[in-house]
């Protein structure tokens, strides 16, 4: 997406990045809307025998099944949940299987979703050093929007290769 | 009002896609066909020039060959008329033999081809033989394309030949070229804008321009079009993405506008519930307004019947002191008719010693008469001072009686009319109470329904953030539809931020009708004490009418004591009278003096007789005086009694006054609490009113 922006001289064309933005505990946290299908209130969750164990179980949305992952436990926050009636199922797309692939669909579960936000480019910086580590290499970015800092999640990196794999495993043993 | 065609035109451009993608291919071809023409064009003229360069050295050399051996024998007439006939060939201006010195050789005539127009109108303008010149102004006005050609003999250059060919055929040949290409380029570019025009129209603009009705249907509230989908690309997308959510708005602004007629019944209610409300502490004030000039009047009565006994006192005090005058003027009364008793004694001895002196008789005689004739004026005077006592009797009987009127009549008219309106304002109290605690439960019902709205909200909330992220994903053609999306997503923020002030406003609603429930609780408890203190005044008031029936019984033996005595008196007076008639009589005798002894004996007898009972008389006038006076000392203390209670009554007047004013201020409170009330739900009907509007902008 682009937005022109004229000064006084020159004409800019800021590239805008629109991104879905949800709390995760006290976090603001931040997908691209391009890896987003839709928003959903919880549906109740199946646990079938032998899923890998980051996986909750599985969802059916309107004859699709796909796992669920809860981001409270991935980002290893208390269970302690706030309000029930405002948490959300964000149904992601390009998880599991990376660029390319066919397009299977995964339910993340946050605890409540806020708005969209046009964020430019050249507001979002890279992760901190800091946060790059094993556990938080899913953090794609940093987004400053006026006051607020947005976390923005690499829809790529949410799961490791083995977890891809392990799911991918599971997904042939349960067609 | 029409706007020039050049505006429109360049409106319906901004408008379309078609228009703006066939005007950019079609400039764009266009302007490359032209730049294409204009070299082509330059590459032909060149091409031809040289074609004429290379014919015209053709030309020479063929003339040179023919021209050397006249040139060489000098025949000049000769070369001219070869000149002459080869100057007449296509396309050939002139010719000109030039000799090694640069003089031509060749006539003028025979040198430029007059068929020529061009040339024709050169000859004419110059009007002379120099060929040299000639050629000149040929060069200047035709520009033509001109070859020179050596002719030479062995290695010998005898002469020169110039050639001078028209330009006009080159330039035919590349017109028509130009003229070609051109209009090939026209059908080529009208037959591409024709296409992707057809094209634009038919995958993108109308699927588009659809959706876009659709959208705007839905910004506007109408919720009842629906998109015609056929395709499976990015704008069938579109379409089915905008039906989903058309159908999805309209389940929810169903529930909602269910909830907010709800609203509307439940609001009407209250709104029933408050008038009721202000009623009730309507007719609460007004019935403590009767009851406080029913207590104000009760206080007149009362402080007009302390006038009354004030009046009673003073009137006994004077009653008192008149009897005690009677009372003295009695006792001189008896004293004197003692004198008369030892007088008469003495008369009776002189008239035994009748004989004795005549004179001395005629002295006593005379002493009798002036003692009766002071016997007489001290009775007018008692029997006035009697009728004094008995006018003042008469007098306390009737204001007895007034303050008996009074006090059964108005004081406990206005004391059972108190405790009426206490009653009354005890029994409206509890209504409102109860009125008060129905409003309660009615906005208890209220915070039911919101919480419905708040989660139909909430979805609301949810499907705008989801068709943003459908809108994002259809790319450029799903602005609009994100602009809609982000309107509802206000919309349901604003529908939030209402219900939850409408809940703040039940909770207050709530913590006032719990206040006005105590201060009503207030009002019955001093209702209740306001009738308790009507109810002393009420038997200080009986109190008051039996003193009062007391007083009167008083008066009344006072009353008939007093005509006792006056018939005493009038028996005194009449007595006296006979006295002195007696006197009279005796006097008449004494100066007869001889009228015989026995009659005066006898009449000193009678008069003995009668002197007696007035002495028995005088005795039980004394006694009745003394009675008098004990009656008014009694009656005295009597009235003081009354005086005292009819104080304490004003006391407690007082009090009920004070009370009286104290739940006056309580239902002012209560009427302010109603109104405040009203204004509450005033604001609720206007914030449900808003909110009833915002959802009558949608058509399901």
């Amino acid at each position: 997406m682009l937005r022109v922006a004229k000064n006084k001289k020159t004409t800019v064309i800021e590239e805008l990045a629109q991104i879905v933005t949800f709390h995760v505990g006290q976090e603001e946290f931040g997908l691209d809307i391009s890896a987003i299908t839709e928003a959903i209130r919880p549906l109740p969750v199946t646990a079938l025998p032998r899923m890998p164990k980051f996986v909750e179980g599985v969802i059916n949305l309107r004859g699709i099944i796909m796992p669920v992952v809860d981001l409270r436990k991935r980002f290893g926050l208390s269970e302690i949940r706030n309000d029930p009636r405002k948490m959300r199922m964000i149904i992601i797309r390009g998880a599991l299987t990376g660029r390319g692939g066919p397009q299977k669909l995964l339910a993340l579960v946050v605890d409540s979703v806020r708005e969209v936000v046009h964020v430019p480019l050249r507001q979002i910086e890279s992760a901190p050093a800091a946060a790059t580590g094993a556990q938080a290499g899913f953090i794609g970015g940093v987004a400053k929007v006026m006051d607020r800092l947005i976390i923005i999640i690499d829809i790529t990196r949410i799961l490791s290769g083995e977890e891809r794999t392990a799911l991918a495993e599971a997904d042939h043993v349960h067609p | 009002m029409e706007k020039p065609f050049n505006e429109r035109f360049k409106d319906a451009i901004r408008s379309s896609m078609g228009l703006k993608l066939v005007l950019t291919l079609s400039g764009w071809i266009t302007l490359l066909m032209l730049a294409g023409t204009f070299f082509v064009a330059r590459m032909m003229l060149g091409t031809q020039e040289r074609a004429l360069e290379a014919r015209g050295r053709d030309v020479g050399a063929v003339l040179a060959k023919a021209a050397l051996d006249r040139i060489a024998s000098g025949d000049i007439l000769g070369l001219n008329l070869l000149v002459g006939d080869v100057v007449q060939g296509k396309d050939i201006l002139a010719i000109v033999f030039t000799g090694i010195d640069g003089a031509p050789l060749t006539s003028a005539r025979a040198s430029f081809n007059a068929a020529d127009p061009g040339v024709k109108k050169v000859l004419a303008a110059e009007q002379g033989e120099d060929v040299k010149r000639l050629l000149d102004a040929v060069r200047r006005e035709l520009r033509p394309v001109e070859v020179s050609v050596d002719v030479s003999l062995g290695g010998a250059k005898l002469a020169a030949i110039h050639l001078a060919f028209s330009r006009d055929e080159i330039r035919g040949n590349a017109q028509r070229i130009v003229l070609l290409l051109l209009g090939t380029s026209v059908v080529i570019v009208l037959s591409i804008a024709g296409l992707v025009y057809f094209m634009t129209r038919r995958m993108i603009a109308t699927p588009t321009s659809a959706a876009e009705a659709v959208a705007s249907a839905i910004a506007a509230g109408d919720l009842t079009q629906n998109v015609r989908v056929s395709t499976i690309d990015e704008i069938g997308n579109l379409g089915r993405g905008l039906n989903r959510m058309s159908i999805g708005l309209k389940g929810m602004i169903g529930n909602i506008r269910g909830s907010s007629e709800q609203l509307v019944l439940v609001s009407g209610e209250v709104t029933d519930v408050a008038v009721n409300v202000s009623a009730a502490s309507q007719v609460q004030s007004e019935a403590v307004e009767e009851a406080s000039s029913s207590v104000n009047e009760m206080h007149y009565a009362l402080k007009e019947i302390g006038g009354s006994m004030d009046d009673l006192s003073e009137t006994a005090e004077q009653t008192s002191s008149a009897v005690i005058e009677t009372a003295a003027s009695i006792d001189e009364v008896a004293r004197l008719m003692t004198d008369l008793s030892s007088s008469i004694e003495e008369t009776s001895t002189a008239i035994i010693q009748m004989s004795a002196s005549i004179r001395q008789n005629a002295e006593s005689i005379g002493v009798l008469t002036v003692l009766a004739n002071e016997t007489a004026s001290s009775t007018t005077e008692i029997d006035a001072a009697v009728r004094e006592v008995e006018s003042g009797a008469k007098q306390s009987v009737a204001l007895a009686e007034a303050v008996t009127a009074d006090a059964q009549g108005l004081g406990m008219r206005s004391i059972e009319k108190t405790i009426e309106g206490m009653r009354r304002i005890e029994e409206e109290s509890q209504r409102s109470a109860d009125v008060i605690n129905r409003l309660g439960e009615r906005a208890e019902n209220i915070g039911v329904i919101l919480t419905v709205i708040e989660d139909v909200t909430d979805q609301t909330s949810l499907l705008a953030l989801n068709a943003a992220i459908l809108a994002a994903q259809a790319g450029e053609h799903g602005k609009g539809f994100a602009v809609v999306a982000a309107e509802i997503r206000e919309l349901a923020n604003r529908t939030a931020s209402s219900t939850s002030e409408i809940g703040k406003l039940i909770v207050s609603v709530q913590e006032e009708s719990r206040e006005a429930v105590d201060v009503m609780r207030k009002g019955v408890q001093l209702a209740a004490e306001g009738t308790q203190l009507a109810r002393e005044a009420g038997d200080a008031l009986q109190k008051i009418l039996e003193r009062a029936d007391q007083s009167r019984e008083m008066s009344r033996s006072i009353s008939r004591a007093t005509a006792e005595q006056v018939t005493g008196i009038r028996q005194v007076s009449e007595a006296v009278d006979g006295i002195n008639n007696m006197a009279h009589q005796i006097e008449r005798a004494t100066s007869e003096q001889r009228t015989g002894s026995e009659q005066i004996m006898r009449a000193s007898e009678k008069m003995r007789e009668i002197t007696h009972f007035v002495k028995n008389a005088t005795a039980e006038q004394v006694k009745a005086s003394r009675n008098i006076t004990n009656v008014m000392e009694t009656m005295g203390t009597k009235v003081n009694m009354v005086k005292r209670s009819s104080g304490e009554v004003r006391t407690g007047s007082d009090l009920i006054v004070k009370a009286i004013d104290r739940i006056k201020m309580t239902a002012k409170e209560n009427a302010a609490l109603a109104s405040n009330l009203n204004s509450a739900v005033e604001v609720l009907t206007v914030q449900t009113g808003a909110l009833k509007k915002e959802l009558a902008r949608f058509k399901i």
